[in-house]
């Protein structure tokens, strides 16, 4: 059936205007559940956006002007991140500033002072890079270092090794290890000032990271195979240091005849001469650089050579970061295999000072060897924080067998080369001290004083330095930790009052 | 400036860069290539000392590089042609050789696929 | 560096896929043979294949093919496309 209803005739019907219309059916009025409809709707007349377009500003990015400049040149920005700068005019001197010379480096009223290092010796420093870019000499009118319980020991122990006592000619092997900022690299540079004091050769390691990077030439000893690997520039860059940092070695003359060079070493040329034959030609470096410990080892003359001989003075080897020679190095050997950083000769070298073997000395004429960890730039490594511990424990007289004995984890991958370069063994040379784990902590609150006082002299700190402000910030220095405590003093106040 | 097999190096350029800009050697064969002769991966080409230089030419000129190898890729495409197979009719037609999908985005087939691969 | 491209599709201890099939007693076949009929074409191409017929399965039809030396190693069915070309034919009707 079909209505007689007409729907056409309905939608025909003229619309009325909206006056006339009631008002109550509007969309506004009525409380709709869902709001988005009567929101469109109200935007209909202006440009609705479109489905799934937002209307968000767009800004045009500002084009930037090319840089026309060339880069700097090579080597240029290296450089820059390594200046080091030792003195700021600005600073307020010191007057009564002492110095490091032979008496004020044992003299314990000094202790918490801040001694100043000699003007002539800052090339020493230099020379060897003793200083580090990051460590704030720059702040200061002259370079300066705080003196601390562990710098008078080993002020004590430098004095008595170059001293007449019985302590002469003895040599002190420590680690020199720590947290982050507690001093590490400063305590190397304290011996090294006491020691070019003393007049002793120092021969350092400042970067032990630059050796196992792959940044410099490598060779093969021989042809065998595992083998061992020299490395001619950065042997030569060691020697130059060396040469440059340790004027003594031009009085010193060779006690015997060395082969290896490319030309016969005639007596009665300086130690000075032989090193830079290796200079001058990196592929006999190495030769040259064991003809030279060779010779600073020498006791006596061979026959031939005794016009003119001198005694040798003690040596200061130093050694900053090790952590970096105690894994793979990122050379690679013939099969593509990374050679591991023990079998690199200089890393070798310099290891094995610390276990010379049964009778014999690793510095024959005495000195000291000192070799750091680094806390902020260095690989973790395990086991050489167990070796460390294990070192540590032998010299608290804990024998190897007993239970207490670091031992490490059997679960873990352990470097067993490692391990045996901090083992000790056999009978030592009689001058021989034993290997020793020096950590490095906080300043103690007077030693803080005296160092946040030198900050005062200086006019950095514009602060009533009272017992309660000192013990405030040695507390918050993470109880004196010598690095946060420069941090404090550095950060500049205004005067408020 | 140095000749490895009569291709002249800049000297400052580094020795492991330079030895793959060869076709057919890539990082694999350069990095056991400095690995043979001892040389350090951030080498440049002015420290490479006289023997060394002449030790890579020579362990180069051994390998497959360069046009030898551009003609045995040719030559393998080919021969797979000839042979009547499903990979060497799939390079002649420009499409897909390892069964990806054809129904878009055959852009690199197209390109690259063909009995005279441009290498 | 690699020991041979046909072993790198499937393990090596595998080993290739052998399939029995109705080989000829007889080498070579007497003229007149007819061709291998099969369906494997998964079956790899073993050295006493070269020189006789196969006729392969395509899906549809069964197509021959004559085994030369070159196709060692390889596959049966990798010599008879299972795919027509598409091509346009215009149609009249309609």
């Amino acid at each position: 059936m079909v209505s007689s209803f007409c729907w056409g005739c309905l939608t025909r019907l003229p619309s009325a205007p909206r006056a006339l219309l009631p008002p109550t059916l509007t969309a506004q009025r009525v409380a709709a559940f869902h709001t988005s409809t009567a929101l469109l709707a109200a935007k209909k007349g202006a440009s609705a956006p479109k489905y799934r377009q937002g209307t968000s500003m767009t800004m045009k990015k500002k084009k930037r002007p090319a840089e026309r400049t060339r880069p700097p040149a090579v080597g240029e920005r290296k450089a820059l991140r390594k200046r080091i700068v030792l003195s700021n005019p600005n600073a307020l001197e010191i007057p009564d500033m002492k110095e490091v010379s032979n008496e004020t480096m044992v003299d314990s009223r000094l202790r918490g002072s801040v001694l100043g290092l000699p003007v002539p010796m800052l090339d020493q420093l230099r020379a060897v890079q003793a200083f580090q870019p990051k460590q704030g000499w720059s702040i200061f009118r002259r370079p300066g270092t705080v003196v601390r319980r562990e710098t008078l020991e080993i002020a004590r122990l430098i004095d008595g090794i170059s001293g007449e006592g019985e302590e002469k000619g003895k040599v002190v092997k420590k680690i020199v290890s720590g947290a982050r900022a507690t001093g590490k690299t400063v305590h190397l540079l304290q011996a090294m000032s006491m020691a070019f004091t003393k007049e002793w050769v120092v021969i350092t390691v400042p970067d032990s990271q630059e050796l196992v990077t792959a940044t410099t030439a490598y060779a093969p000893l021989s042809d065998e195979n595992p083998n061992v690997y020299v490395q001619p520039e950065a042997t030569a860059a060691l020697l130059s240091r060396t040469v440059t940092a340790n004027p003594v070695l031009s009085k010193l003359k060779v006690s015997r005849e060395h082969t290896g060079l490319k030309a016969p070493v005639p007596a009665g040329t300086t130690l000075e001469d032989l090193a830079k034959m290796g200079i001058k030609d990196p592929a006999v470096s190495w030769n040259a650089f064991q003809a030279l410990w060779a010779e600073l080892g020498a006791k006596s003359a061979a026959p031939g050579f005794e016009k003119g001989f001198q005694p040798r003075p003690p040596m200061l080897v130093t050694v900053d970061g090790i952590a970096h020679w105690m894994k793979e190095s990122k050379y690679n050997n013939v099969d593509v295999q990374p050679i591991h950083a023990h079998d690199l000769l200089f890393v070798r070298h310099f290891l094995s000072l610390l276990k010379p073997g049964t009778g014999q000395s690793s510095l024959p004429n005495g000195g000291m060897l000192l070799y750091a960890t680094s806390a902020s730039n260095s690989p973790t490594i395990p086991t050489l924080d167990v070796a460390l511990k294990q070192v540590a424990a032998r010299q608290a007289g804990v024998r190897p067998s007993a239970p207490e004995f670091p031992h490490p984890d059997l679960y873990a991958k352990t470097d067993q080369r490692v391990l045996d370069a901090f083992d000790s063994y056999g009978l030592p040379a009689p001058k021989e001290g034993t290997l020793e784990l020096q950590t490095l902590a906080g300043l103690t609150r007077e030693e803080a004083r005296g160092y946040l006082e030198y900050f005062a002299h200086s006019g950095l700190l514009r602060e009533n330095l009272t017992d309660e402000w000192i013990g405030e910030k040695w507390s918050l220095a993470g109880g004196g930790v010598i690095g946060e405590l420069e941090r404090i003093g550095r950060r500049l106040r205004v005067n408020t009052a | 400036m140095v000749f490895i097999l009569g291709v002249n190096f800049p000297e400052r350029n580094l020795v492991k860069k330079s030895l793959e800009t060869f076709f057919g050697v890539g990082k694999i064969h350069s990095t056991r290539l400095l690995a043979r002769f001892h040389v350090h991966p951030t080498c440049k080409i002015g420290e490479l000392a006289n023997k060394q230089v002449l030790d890579i030419q020579a362990a180069l000129s051994e390998m497959k590089i360069e046009n030898d190898l551009r003609r045995q890729v040719l030559d393998n495409i080919k021969r797979l042609k000839e042979t009547g197979t499903y990979r060497g009719r799939r390079h002649a037609l420009g499409l897909p050789v390892r069964g990806q999908r054809t129904r878009t985005q055959t852009k690199t087939a197209v390109k690259l696929n063909r009995m005279e691969r441009r290498l | 560096m690699f020991p041979t491209r046909a072993l790198l599709g499937r393990s090596v201890w595998k080993g290739p896929n052998i399939v029995p099939l109705p080989l000829p007693r007889k080498l070579p076949p007497p003229p007149g043979t007819p061709p291998i009929k099969t369906q494997k074409r998964a079956a790899t191409i073993l050295p006493n294949f070269v020189g006789l017929k196969f006729s392969v399965h395509n899906g549809k039809i069964y197509q021959d093919v004559f085994i030369t030396e070159e196709m060692v190693g390889r596959k049966l069915g990798e010599f008879v496309p299972t795919r027509k070309r598409f091509t346009y034919k215009l149609s009249k009707n309609k």
